[in-house]
């Protein structure tokens, strides 16, 4: 027996029917790692932060995505944008740490100064001393790196390439089923939200949550009151896909009580319940009550970190009275979410069997996590044609 | 306020980041210093008060942006 090729991946974008998975090197390997961090993580659009974490105008916090610095903040128009976090001048990294600018950010170095919107303001004694202008140094052409990026139901994306097509037009299929959701998610704070550290790749993470399958040996609690008949496939090829319910109970506290609903949905979510992975590294939720949304940061080719978030519908879900609700809601996901950690760093460890082939996939049940397989190779086989060309 | 305690207020306001204060303090310098016919060391104080200013958000950025571009120094 030999040990399965490495790199091609002509069999992972087959049919579900006769494809194999990724190969092993694409979740142990540091030069895949790499070159998946710029076909697929930065030439989409990748999850990089929370638009709760910068609730004011001028709230700044930084990102270290994958080595790449970033800024988020909110502007004074209360725009959320992301901005390269590195001075224009010797390259020195401008925000350390989460916080409101009041003014201008200056950068500690030699104290350049840029406004919200990017733009350099002043550059101290650049001419010599007491002289902040030069002919050579022309601040319309200086100001910080503006990332493209774009906040949908709570999370900031950021298209690092710039290259990727709009997202609203990348992710068009999505924003129209989920129209229903497209209102504000409120968020109540450090009770709905938490973050779990996995030692595997980051895409274990979304190969696991696209499907049902895994959910009755997994998540057994789940066989009472959701069985694996009660979910759905959902499969938009090379755009996402994920899973649905159709008996989405709501959480009950003792008093009967439930969060309130979010307004004008359709009646499709009375007892259903939606999951999908928007690729390449953002998990989302949603239900009638309550949305939720996973942000997979890659630390390295076998850390993920995952962020995750939960959101209500108005501000009386966010009150004192839901307090406890909020708590055991967190508590009843995060839960869920535990119950995943064995499987993703199980098969984490599985992918250093040197004649481990990809995987077979089970055709009936394995179509979603297939779809982003075939996903991730189209990226990267688009990366290698443009890197040779 | 000698030059000695205007240099120890300075450093004690950079020690305590007080913005305020330092931007104070900077104005004080740079405009002693352009009273004195030193436009070079004036402009040299007035650009960290005007930084510091800007960095705060303080309105007194205004004036002192002014002051700077009278002198050819800022845009």
């Amino acid at each position: 027996m030999t040990a399965p090729k490495g790199f091609d991946l002509t069999d992972v974008t087959k049919p579900v029917n006769t494809a194999r998975g990724l190969p092993n090197a694409h979740y142990i390997d540091e030069t895949v790692f790499i070159e998946e961090r710029d076909a697929v993580l930065f030439n989409n659009w990748a999850g990089v932060g929370f638009a709760k974490d910068v609730p004011e105008a001028g709230d700044a916090m930084p990102v270290d995505f994958l080595g790449m610095p970033l800024l988020i903040l909110r502007d004074q128009e209360g725009v959320v944008k992301v901005f390269q976090n590195t001075c224009r001048h010797r390259g020195m990294i401008l925000v350390k740490e989460k916080g409101n600018i009041r003014g201008t950010i200056r950068c500690p170095y030699h104290s350049w100064c840029y406004g919200l919107d990017g733009s350099l303001r002043s550059t101290p004694h650049a001419g010599g001393p007491g002289v902040n202008i030069h002919e050579d140094i022309k601040r319309n052409e200086l100001g910080l790196i503006e990332i493209r990026s774009h906040t949908y139901m709570g999370v900031v994306f950021a298209n690092i390439s710039g290259k990727a097509a709009p997202f609203e037009k990348a992710h068009a299929d999505l924003l129209e089923r989920w129209k229903d959701f497209d209102q504000p998610m409120l968020h109540s704070g450090e009770d709905s939200s938490f973050k779990l550290e996995v030692n595997c790749n980051w895409k274990l993470a979304v190969e696991n949550y696209c499907e049902s399958y895994h959910l009755p040996w997994v998540h057994p609690g789940l066989n009472s009151y959701s069985r694996l008949e009660d979910h759905y496939h959902l499969e938009e090829r090379n755009k996402y896909s994920g899973q649905g319910t159709l008996v989405y109970r709501q959480l009950t506290g003792e008093d009967g009580q439930v969060f309130p609903d979010f307004t004008g949905l359709a009646q499709k979510w009375d007892e259903g319940g939606e999951y999908v992975a928007v690729y390449p590294n953002v998990l989302l939720g949603v239900q009638r009550d309550h949305t939720f949304a996973i942000i997979l940061e890659p630390k390295s080719k076998e850390n993920t970190v995952e962020h995750i978030e939960i959101f209500y519908a108005n501000d009386a879900a966010l009150g004192d009275a839901y307090a406890d609700l909020r708590a055991q809601n967190a508590e009843q996901w995060k839960g869920v979410f535990l119950e995943d950690v064995f499987v993703v760093e199980g098969m984490q460890k599985g992918r250093h069997g040197i004649f481990f082939d990809g995987g077979k996939f089970s055709p009936a049940m394995d179509g979603p996590t297939h779809m982003f397989h075939e996903w991730v190779a189209n990226q990267i086989t688009a990366g290698r044609q443009v890197a040779a060309e | 306020m000698t030059e000695a305690d205007l240099d120890a207020a300075l450093l004690l306001a950079h020690e305590q980041n007080d913005s305020a204060q330092l931007v104070a303090l900077y104005q004080k310098a740079g405009l002693s210093r352009i009273d004195a016919k030193n436009v070079d060391a004036g402009c040299f104080y007035l650009t960290h008060a005007y930084i510091f200013a800007l960095e705060m958000g303080s309105p007194k950025a205004v004036e002192l942006h002014e002051v700077l571009v009278s002198y050819g120094r800022e845009e």
